[in-house]
């Protein structure tokens, strides 16, 4: 089947297209192949989106574990059980007091280690009353 | 009745439990309690536990006693010392006891806790038990609005009025009232009361048989006796602590004003929140003001008093409840061994200073 004339592009060389065909010059290629490339790039990064979100959707998110209640025979006061933070150790070389142009060094930045598992324990209720032995009334 | 072990209490010292057994006498509930161990249950020749023994023996002692002291029965020792009409009359040694610990208390109490209103107390319509009277009025009663009235004059044409020298307004005279003219004669135990004067010890007599009852079971284990709501306390249970005692709230039926802790001595409550009843259109209750010969005029609904011993206590609350809160509040201050707990008409609680130390267990 002939292919309709539109469709096709002739070019013969060194000639100019014919009349009433589409007859793509340079630049028409080019803002063609930059449309094209940029229509994937946008769907690129939409897509990358897309899964993404997707990912982030079937993963749960993280959430602060439940405190640890201490039997009452062991705690009486709310107390946080964490592991003391480091203090932060400045490597600061000593500075000539004469200008040496050498270069104070940077503090270095300690990481805090990774907290140990911190327990709330919540103050256990009082002890329940005795019950009365005996109730004073009137007579009767 | 049985005794009922309840819970076991452990401690490192030894087990021990409360062992109790509940009863009727002297028209009250009566409880008696036991702090005892867990030990060996047998120190008696026939085998028998000691404490169901001492249990037993306290119901025993109640209904003894009742049989000497009661009113309503017309062959106790008050009876017979009733209808001697001025002669002297030898009493037996319950009887005896008991008469001098109603005089002290009236003596003590200037003569508002005395032990000769009974023609008043028959004239208010208490001539009968306290069963005996349940059975007749209607349950529930009313509140008296405005507070207690005085039957007044129209008392004495009721049909129950009472037998022996009564002023022209139907009061009884002095003379037929006053404890100090009640002799006691030591040497025979005879008692010569003044002619027209018969005694009610129901102001004694359950605070009495506590402090008798405790006395006797402390040499078996720690003990607490509450006769009709007059405790009396022998010492600490075995761990030291004190004995968690409740104080009804006259308001509510069933419902507890606060806990007392009580490790020796005696707690009771007088209160007009029980026995009441309607007479000529007036609110009488069972609470004499000798003062006026009628139930006292008070704005107090009940009132409960820590003493040394049960029938302190007893004398003491219903002292207070006569007084009113201000001058009866004023009275147990005045006394370092007394601690009180009154409430008023209008629902209100007042508390003295010297009861804090019983609120804490």
């Amino acid at each position: 089947m002939a292919r309709p004339a539109s469709d096709v592009t002739t070019v013969r060389p060194g000639g100019k297209p014919r009349p009433g065909l589409r007859a793509p010059g340079a630049p028409g290629v080019k803002m063609l192949i930059s449309s094209l490339a940029l229509a994937l790039t946008v769907a690129g990064w939409a897509r990358l989106a897309t899964d993404r979100q997707s990912q982030m959707d079937a993963e749960p998110e993280p959430t602060v574990p439940a405190p640890e209640f201490v039997p009452a025979a062991e705690a009486r006061t709310i107390s946080y059980l964490v592991a003391p933070l480091p203090t932060l150790v400045p490597l600061i070389a000593a500075q000539d007091a004469s200008v040496s142009g050498r270069r104070q060094a940077a503090p270095v930045a300690v990481s805090a280690p990774v907290l140990g598992s911190m327990r709330q324990v919540a103050a256990p209720p009082p002890p329940a009353a005795p019950a009365p032995v005996a109730v004073t009334r009137s007579s009767r | 009745m049985e005794a009922i072990a309840l819970t076991p209490v452990q401690t490192a010292a030894a087990p021990w439990s409360l062992r109790r057994r509940e009863f009727r006498a002297m028209g009250s509930e009566i409880l008696v309690v036991l702090a005892a161990g867990e030990g060996p249950r047998s120190q008696r020749d026939d085998g028998a536990d000691p404490c169901e023994v001492e249990l037993r023996l306290a119901a025993d002692g109640f209904a003894a006693w009742e049989a000497q002291l009661s009113r309503f029965r017309g062959d106790s020792g008050l009876a017979r010392l009733n209808a001697a009409d001025g002669r002297r009359t030898a009493i037996g040694p319950v009887l005896w006891d008991v008469l001098r610990a109603a005089l002290d208390a009236a003596r003590w109490t200037q003569g508002l806790v005395t032990p000769t209103l009974l023609a008043a107390l028959e004239r208010a319509g208490y001539d009968r038990s306290f069963d005996a009277l349940a059975a007749v009025r209607a349950d529930p009663l009313p509140w008296p609005d405005g507070g207690w009235t005085s039957a007044g004059s129209n008392a004495a044409d009721g049909p129950n009025a009472a037998d022996g020298p009564t002023a022209a307004d139907g009061r009884l005279t002095a003379a037929a009232t006053d404890w100090r003219a009640i002799r006691m004669d030591p040497a025979g135990r005879t008692v010569t009361l003044p002619a027209g004067m018969r005694l009610d010890l129901g102001g004694s007599a359950k605070g009495w048989a506590a402090d008798q009852a405790a006395r006797r079971l402390a040499a078996t284990a720690p003990a607490l006796v509450d006769a009709g709501g007059d405790i009396a306390v022998s010492g600490p249970m075995p761990d030291g602590n004190r004995w968690p005692i409740a104080v009804a709230d006259p308001r509510l039926p069933d419902a507890r004003l606060a806990v007392l802790w009580l490790g020796r001595g005696g707690v009771a409550t007088s209160g007009t929140d029980v026995h009441r009843w309607q007479r000529d259109g007036h609110w009488q209750h069972h609470i004499i003001d000798p003062r006026t010969g009628a139930p006292a005029a008070t704005d107090l609904l009940s009132a409960t008093v820590v003493a040394r011993s049960a029938v302190e206590a007893e004398a003491a609350a219903k002292a207070a409840l006569i007084l009113g809160r201000r001058a009866g509040m004023a009275w147990i201050e005045r006394h370092p061994y007394l601690s009180g707990m009154l409430v008023g008409l209008d629902g209100a609680v007042h508390v003295s200073d010297r009861l804090a130390r019983h609120l804490k267990g």
